[in-house]
């Protein structure tokens, strides 16, 4: 780790230092936000279901509290002080950006086994994926708020990090985890096999089996790992299986229609209750119908498509926070070398922009104020979505471009079109 | 780009890249999607015999029946046989609505006593009742007794019991022809005049059940008979029917004290009810329960626009200004619909059962004596509401006894006969609470019926609408009570458990439940183009892409084929 790094580090943590000391209304503030905090993150359903959970009431039972036991677990052992609360957000925090950090310097995003960008020298140094994490106003939001999400974060991009250092069976514990504590992490599955497949093959030449072998292990060892943390879970709840329906079943059926950035709770407000059921089963099949065409068309930079499905995942699950948008964004800062092949960087920007600030605005409208009613926060959180969803998409067409760049460099600067 | 140049050859790799994509998109679709579609938008629909509901709403599965027997005490009567045969006869004739038909029985207790005493009259009947409920009810005994000396026939009912005493003039011959006759027309006479209130009531209600009924063709009414007695017309029972609470297995009685000032203060309504009222509740429990409860509410004046005015008592008083106070005010009948200020009156009802409000007004010293024009008992009775009694205390009292109370009492409970739907004719008090359980029965059939009617309609009209197993289990149970109560009609029994009320009350609270089932009631409102609008934006934005790279992907293999074996 370099210095720039650690000065880096160092900064950050005392930015969140000092915003949690010298501004001690604003995690709460934060935590109220609809935009920062949903049902399954939030930390103040944290704090009640811990209450419950410590005066020795299921905290389940409430329908208030959908995270994971373990968390309890973590949260009834340690001392009850805001302080050590706080740093433990920061700490994890600071592991995220440091695995961010790893990913950066191993250079997978411009050079993976299969794939080499035509504009690897573009890349910019280790420490700016760092800072575009630590130093982006989203995550510093979602530390101050003690969104659960930090935890899932953490896990995603420890286990992306190990994954890219060919540490396949960490890799996998750490997505077990982060699945484990929020679901959707597990879309990530094939591509983070493929990307430890393809490292672990760099490293250690002609051990390796085929991949379907290896990614029968790589799932068995995942799914042996949830069980294990389901298991534990139901040791932890007093032996009973009811954690099941309050933490996936929420995440997966949407019992709590709780305003949030993503587009879920809008559309299932207005639905007709006959069909609920099957619109739910097409949402959740929509996020799971891009992992395979993106594994087989990406197979040659399986970080991309884990990439691009965080982002996917950041716009269409059940309760995208601000967090998960955070994350995406970082992941992508990893693929600067690419930018100048995307076409809509300026509109994405702005529209992210006029999002983020009219959004607080026009949920101020509709709840305090009462001039406006529920479309108006309803029609910010599309314009949120239709940003990242245009991200997406351009820096999808980017690496396609840059693939196809790699493949017949002669047609490098020139226009292309669609035959 | 040039056009003379032409697009680089798609590689083979590319090719199969592409298939394998489109195929995995596919794979989702067709793999998951479709039975998942399948499975959650599949119509669950529980069988229902809608065959037996539709006999049952047309009226064609249960020709209901209200068989009423009168023991016949005879004891000094030489050929009481043939007397009832004559009098069967005569009541037969005369009646013209068959459903509803007194058959006559001579009595056991014949047999056994042979002079009863009058005085032995009330103490004898419950116990004389009670042994006759246990195989079949008696809807009335009738006691035949020689009159005094010189008199004609004659009858007397007492209040409080079944048992009708009939006088018939000591001049009667049994082997005179004539006079047998005039003495089987007398009792024909009676019976029909004690019976045809209850009899029109249960005619209208079963005629108005059925799905068709055009008010022209209620059964040849009572009112163009031949019969004199039968004075009652199609409009009065209308009336009638219109002031009747909804049945209910449990009703709440609320008795309200308002005041126009602060005085007076408190009220013996407890011992009241529990004096005047407890014994008829107690009578009525075997058709519905009561809950009751009472609030006084000071400063209450009756809504704004009723405004009494003075009647002073005597034209020659009119001049005296100092005689005016023996007049009084006078509210006037058209007012009275208006006279319950519901603004400010808390009367609203938090039970989930029907409330019977009941209301004693006593007016502010400024306007007593308040009297309402035209009544004597200065009561009125709301339809389908309650009653109002105003009440003229002597002045500034300041607690109103049982004494003071017993009057409107006594009006409450003839208001709440008459709300529940008994008969005001024959003045038995028993009799009138058999014939409300007959009425109840036959309304709480036609209502289950007609219940039944409208689910059997909605399930044909709404070939989409999801039928879930609880409503099939509620029609089920809803046609074994019918099929019970019709059974139970039938057999003359109408009061007690298991009886044609109970069951009909069954069938009628498990009709409702299957009619009012949560989850059909929304899908009442979800016309069929609405899935078109449920369907579209997913078949636009998400279908089209997906079926054009199939249709492209499958062209090229198709044309590839072809190359190939063209090559």
């Amino acid at each position: 780790m370099d210095r720039r790094s650690i000065s880096l580090v160092v900064f950050a943590v005392t930015l969140r230092l000092f915003l949690f000391t010298a501004f001690p209304a604003l995690p709460d503030l934060l935590t109220n936000r609809v935009e920062i905090s949903t049902p399954v993150t939030s930390f103040k359903r944290l704090q009640e279901g811990l209450f419950l959970y410590t005066h020795g009431v299921s905290p389940y039972d409430g329908g208030i509290f959908h995270q994971a036991p373990l968390l309890l677990a973590f949260f009834s052992n340690i001392p009850k002080s805001s302080l050590v609360t706080n740093l433990i957000y920061i700490f994890a925090d600071v592991q995220s950006a440091l695995a961010l950090i790893d990913i950066a310097a191993s250079g997978v995003s411009a050079s993976t086994p299969l794939h080499t960008s035509s504009r690897k020298g573009n890349s910019l140094p280790p420490w700016t994926a760092g800072a575009a994490f630590l130093l982006n106003p989203f995550t510093i939001a979602t530390c101050l708020s003690r969104s659960t999400l930090v935890f899932t974060n953490t896990a995603i991009l420890t286990s992306i990090a190990k994954a890219v250092r060919g540490d396949s069976i960490p890799a996998i514990l750490a997505l077990a985890m982060s699945s484990y504590l929020s679901l959707y992490p597990v879309l990530i599955l094939p591509a983070l096999v493929l990307l430890s497949y393809d490292m672990q093959s760099t490293t250690r030449k002609g051990k390796l089996g085929p991949l379907l072998n290896y990614a029968l292990t790589q799932t068995g060892l995942f799914l042996g790992a949830i069980a294990g943390l389901l298991g534990l879970s139901y040791v932890i709840t007093g032996g009973s299986w009811e954690f099941l329906y309050s933490t996936y079943g929420v995440h997966l059926l949407l019992p709590d229609l709780t305003p949030n950035v993503g587009l879920w709770w809008y559309f299932f407000i207005e639905m007709f209750d006959s069909f609920r059921e099957f619109f739910l089963c097409v949402f959740q099949l929509h996020l799971l119908i891009y992992v395979g065409g993106l594994c087989i068309r990406i197979r040659k930079q399986p970080l991309f498509v884990i990439t691009t499905i965080l982002g996917i995942s950041a716009i269409f699950k059940s309760y995208p926070s601000i967090g998960d948008t955070a994350l995406y964004l970082s992941l992508l800062s990893l693929y600067r070398h690419l930018f100048p092949l995307m076409r809509y960087t300026f509109f994405a920007t702005s529209t992210l922009l006029y999002a983020s600030l009219l959004g607080p605005a026009f949920y101020y409208l509709w709840i305090y104020a009462g001039s406006g009613n529920a479309n108006f926060f309803y029609a910010i959180t599309l314009v949120w979505c239709l940003a990242i969803t245009v991200i997406v998409a351009d820096a999808l067409f980017a690496v396609l471009r840059d693939e196809w760049e790699t493949e017949r460099p002669e047609m490098r600067g020139k226009d292309i079109v669609q035959i | 780009m040039s056009k003379t140049k032409s697009p680089p050859p798609d590689t083979p790799e590319n090719a199969r890249t592409r298939s394998l994509v489109v195929l995995s998109f596919w794979s989702v679709v067709l793999l998951l999607g479709l039975p998942l579609w399948w499975f959650t938008t599949s119509i669950y629909r529980a069988p229902l015999p809608l065959k037996e509901m539709q006999s049952w709403s047309n009226g064609r599965a249960c020709r209901a029946e209200f068989p009423l027997l009168v023991d016949v005490e005879a004891p000094l009567l030489p050929d009481p046989e043939h007397l009832l045969k004559t009098v069967q006869h005569a009541l037969d004739d005369a009646n013209d609505f068959s459903a509803h038909h007194l058959r006559l029985r001579l009595a056991r207790s014949h047999y056994q006593s042979g002079g009863h005493g009058t005085s032995q009259k009330s103490t004898s009947s419950p116990s004389e009742t009670q042994d006759q409920t246990e195989e079949e009810s008696v809807a009335a005994i009738l006691r035949l007794t020689p009159g005094a000396s010189g008199s004609t026939h004659s009858y007397q009912l007492s209040n409080s019991s079944r048992i009708i005493d009939l006088y018939y003039s000591p001049s009667y011959n049994p082997s005179s022809s004539a006079s047998s006759t005039s003495l089987a027309l007398f009792i024909s006479k009676t019976l029909m005049e004690i019976f045809v209130e209850e009899q029109q009531m249960i005619s209208h209600l079963l005629s108005s059940g059925t799905p068709t009924p055009p008010p022209s063709s209620v059964p040849p009414g009572p009112s163009n008979s031949s019969n004199g007695s039968n004075k009652i017309n199609t409009a009065e029972i209308q009336r009638k029917m219109s002031r009747i609470m909804r049945y209910s297995p449990t009703y709440h009685l609320t008795f309200s004290m308002f005041t126009g000032a602060a005085t007076p203060a408190s009220w013996e309504i407890e011992q009241s009810i529990e004096e005047y009222l407890q014994p008829l509740l107690d009578a009525l429990s075997g058709i519905s329960n009561f809950t009751v409860d009472s609030q006084i509410q000071f400063y209450a004046s009756p809504s704004p626009n009723v405004v009494p005015f003075w009647e002073a008592d005597t034209p020659e008083n009119l001049g005296d200004p100092n005689q005016l106070s023996t007049g009084k005010w006078v509210l006037k009948k058209e007012d009275l619909s208006s006279f319950i200020n519901s603004a400010e009156w808390p009367l609203v009802s938090i039970t989930s059962y029907p409330t019977i409000n009941f209301i004693i007004y006593i007016p502010s010293p400024s306007q007593t004596p308040l009297s309402i024009s035209g009544s004597a008992t200065n009561a009125f009775l709301l339809p389908q509401w309650g009653g109002v009694m105003v009440l003229n205390p002597p002045n500034q009292i300041n607690h109103l006894t049982k004494a003071d109370l017993k009057g409107a009492m006594d009006i409450f409970a003839a208001q709440l006969l008459s709300l529940l739907g008994a008969p005001s004719h024959p003045p038995s008090l028993p009799i009138r609470l058999d014939s409300l359980a007959r009425q109840r029965s036959a309304e709480l059939l036609t209502s289950a019926s007609s219940t039944l009617g409208s689910l059997y309609r909605l399930t044909k009209a709404l070939p989409s609408i999801s039928i879930p197993t609880s409503v099939s289990t509620s029609v089920a149970a809803t046609l074994q009570s019918l099929h019970n109560a019709c059974r139970e009609l039938k057999r003359g029994h109408f009061g007690g458990p298991n009886s044609a009320l109970e069951e009909g009350r069954n069938a009628a609270a498990e009709a409702e439940k299957a009619f009012f089932e949560k989850s059909m009631v929304g899908q009442v409102y979800f016309p069929e183009e609405h899935k078109v609008a449920v369907y579209l934006p997913l078949m636009g934005p998400v279908g089209v892409p997906l079926l054009m790279s199939a249709v492209k992907e499958v062209a090229r293999v198709v044309a590839e084929w072809k190359a190939r074996r063209r090559a």
